[in-house]
């Protein structure tokens, strides 16, 4: 098979594998029926403050492999509905960032500073405009990008790099996320040292699970979705709770809620916001595609070179378009980059991506890494096929935005918001059903609500989760990688060192902890 | 240096350091059957011991320096609180509410059936399926929206259990093969 017959592959398997509905030649797939679903739900929870897309990942992914099971069947539907997840929520942010002055997501803060005084002086629903246009245009630049470069990237890795250089790149990611998320280096590098070792808790190649304690709830080792939840969502929801515990401001009076008004974006506003759009978006797609590097930066990176770029009135932070433009461009194309890492090397860069790459491990039949890119000709590869239909799963995400973003926006800023002291506890019940449903035990539970207060404490102290997670997924196969490395080194103690490859790449992972101050100029507590 | 940033971040150097410690000394010997390096029929392969010691090494190395150096310098505030109060009210509803939500069914069942039908055998049959799952499921929802809002009051009660029910009925209408909680451990 050609490139052209993979990606022809990709686009029928997204479009008509698994279909739902038949309607002569017309056929709605379960595929394209999840993508919407998840985008619109994504919008609806990136727009309700105190929730964000993570949140819905987590909640789904046990629901969507219940429904769907562990077929390779489910693979496309489970990974559109993140995927539509992931991008609804950026968008949905700015509704209450722009309306109620209330971020719906933290990388929406930026959108408050100028989309709230448009609001105030009856331009809400342009400043909406604004904000969709700027974010799918960035989501779908951040796109193109991917798809051209993570199959480059994957093919070029295969070509040039051995087990050993592999291992070492995986070394070096993981030093990268551990330095770059959070404030301190060692409270980084202490995360995911413990992500590796509770990782190695019921794993190994004995016929005795290691660290198991003889116990048979940790002998098939710790159900991955529990603890990728509870330190993720449950510690976030415990640490929201206790805020709201301690806070007297948690029993204020409802910010002033504003109607959208003016709505209309003309074709020359919308041309000048262009060059703002296009410098935010480069620098969005150049941030994601760093693993553990979040939108957070990328927002306040993007707003701050537009406020360079901006002249005239009114200014950046007094209701100037381009403020909110040069945010939302930014923050929504890190979305597309951040997959480059997770779908080229296996390397999640960030929350959205552990939940694909969770979701792929989880279901099976597709392994994101740089075989998945392998175009041979011979015979079929079925990863790669997977790979294009959800690339195709993402255009069709990407036009419902086009078409329809600016219409559901609209129509969100007249919802009734549920306060955050209410929704919470319900999100917590639901989560904890989430994960019992999947695997019918309440052990499962129990690890979740460990975990959970695990996240809270690391978050309470300063220790990032971020690379808590990212070294828990990354375990397996970083551990297979020095294994086979070793082997095929015919036991060579120095065979992480041995060509010139890996031990440029873990001289940078000790250069990267040392320079760790530099590397971490602007913090970017996404985690 | 506030204080409490100091001592969290000792707190946290001696949890880090004091668990790769036990780890290094105590769990791993025993409860790993094969060291860093493994000869098996003479073939010389990394062992199961290997990713947990240098996990538990690099927690060992980042705790030491997390210590030494709040010792040295001044240290950050700390990031966040942790409230003594908040965690024992957030045990005591989570405890409470995941105890109704494993005991009321087999409780009930045991009481209106004598004792002669096993809750296994009701576990999946209305109303028994939901028994548990709602009064657990309603009062750790009330609970902690009590906890959060300082003020319990009878619409809340409601609320919580109307969001149990929909919950309930949300996983167990359109799926016959999943089992709520905690169904599935009878």
């Amino acid at each position: 098979m050609g490139v052209f017959d993979y990606i022809l592959a990709g686009v029928f398997e997204a479009f008509t594998a698994n279909p739902a509905l038949v309607l002569g030649p017309l056929v709605l797939s379960w595929p394209v029926i999840l993508v919407a679903l998840g985008f619109f739900t994504g919008v609806l929870i990136g727009a309700t403050p105190g929730l964000s897309g993570p949140f819905v990942m987590a909640l789904a992914l046990p629901i969507l492999i219940s429904i769907f099971g562990f077929t390779p069947d489910a693979l496309l539907p489970v990974l559109g509905f993140l995927v539509g997840v992931m991008k609804g929520a950026t968008l949905g942010g700015a509704v209450p960032a722009i309306l109620f002055n209330t971020p719906g997501t933290p990388d929406a803060f930026m959108t408050t500073l100028d989309g709230h005084p448009m609001a105030r002086n009856g331009q809400g629903g342009k400043a909406l405009r604004v904000a969709h246009f700027a974010s799918v245009s960035g989501d779908s630049f951040s796109d193109i990008v991917l798809f051209v470069c993570a199959p480059f990237l994957a093919i070029s890795i295969e070509a040039f790099l051995g087990l050993p250089e592999k291992a070492a790149l995986m070394i070096l990611s993981l030093s990268f996320v551990a330095v770059v998320v959070g404030k301190d280096t060692w409270k980084g590098l202490l995360a995911a040292c413990f992500g590796l070792f509770v990782a190695s808790i019921g794993t190994g190649t004995d016929s005795y699970p290691r660290l198991s304690l003889g116990s048979d709830v940790l002998a098939p080792g710790l159900p991955t979705i529990a603890v990728v939840i509870g330190v993720l969502v449950v510690g976030e929801i415990l640490v929201s709770l206790q805020e709201m515990y301690l806070s007297k401001r948690a029993r204020r009076a409802a910010a002033e809620q504003l109607a959208p008004g003016d709505s209309a974006l003309s074709l020359a506003e919308r041309r000048r916001l262009l060059p703002f759009i296009g410098v935010s978006m480069s620098i969005g797609t150049m941030i994601g595609a760093l693993p553990g590097i979040g939108t957070t930066l990328a927002a306040a990176m993007g707003y701050t070179a537009g406020r360079k770029m901006h002249r005239g009135t009114p200014a950046f932070g007094q209701g100037a378009p381009e403020g909110i433009a040069a945010t939302e461009a930014a923050n929504s194309a890190v979305s597309g980059a951040n997959l480059i890492p997770a779908l080229s090397l296996g390397i999640p860069g960030n929350v959205a991506a552990v939940f694909i790459i969770l979701a792929a491990d989880t279901i099976g039949g597709f392994n994101p890494g740089p075989a998945v890119f392998r175009f041979s000709a011979e015979e079929v590869n079925p990863e790669l096929v997977v790979a294009f239909a959800l690339f195709t799963l993402m255009v069709v995400a990407n036009l419902l935005n086009w078409l329809t973003g600016a219409w559901f926006m609209r129509l969100l800023g007249g919802l009734i918001r549920i306060p955050k002291q209410v929704l919470l506890p319900i999100v917590l019940l639901l989560t904890l059903t989430s994960v019992y449903v999947e695997g019918s035990a309440m052990s499962d539970v129990y690890i979740l609500l460990g975990f959970g207060v695990l996240g809270y404490l690391m978050r309470q102290s300063g220790v990032p989760i971020l690379p808590f997670v990212i070294a828990y997924i990354l375990a397996g196969p970083l551990e297979t990688a020095i294994r086979n490395a070793f082997e095929a080194s015919g036991s060579d103690p120095w065979f992480l060192f041995s060509s010139p490859v890996s031990l440029l790449f873990l001289a940078l992972s000790a250069a990267i902890v040392l320079g760790a101050g530099w590397l971490r100029g602007t913090p970017t507590p996404d985690c | 240096m506030t204080p409490r940033g100091h001592l969290r971040n000792l707190a946290v150097a001696l949890t880090g350091c004091g668990f790769a410690l036990l780890a290094l000394a105590v769990w791993i010997p025993l409860d790993v059957d094969t060291g860093v390096i493994d000869v098996w029929r003479r073939n010389v392969r990394i062992g199961d011991a290997m990713l947990p010691v240098f996990s538990a090494a690099g927690m060992a190395l980042a705790g030491a320096v997390i210590g030494v150096r709040s010792l040295l310098r001044d240290a950050e505030p700390a990031a966040g609180r942790i409230d003594p109060r908040f965690l024992a009210w957030l045990a005591a509803t989570l405890a409470a509410g995941l105890a109704l939500m494993l005991l009321t069914g087999p409780i009930l069942a045991w009481i209106v059936t004598g004792g002669e039908t096993p809750y296994r055998v009701l576990r999946a049959t209305a109303p028994w399926k939901y028994l548990g799952f709602a009064l657990g499921g309603t009062v750790m929802t009330f609970g902690l929206i009590a906890l959060s809002q300082h003020r319990p009051s009878w619409r809340l009660a409601a609320l919580a259990f109307v969001a149990t029910l929909v919950i309930a009925l949300l996983y167990d209408l359109p799926f016959d093969n999943l089992l709520l909680p905690p169904n599935g451990d009878f």
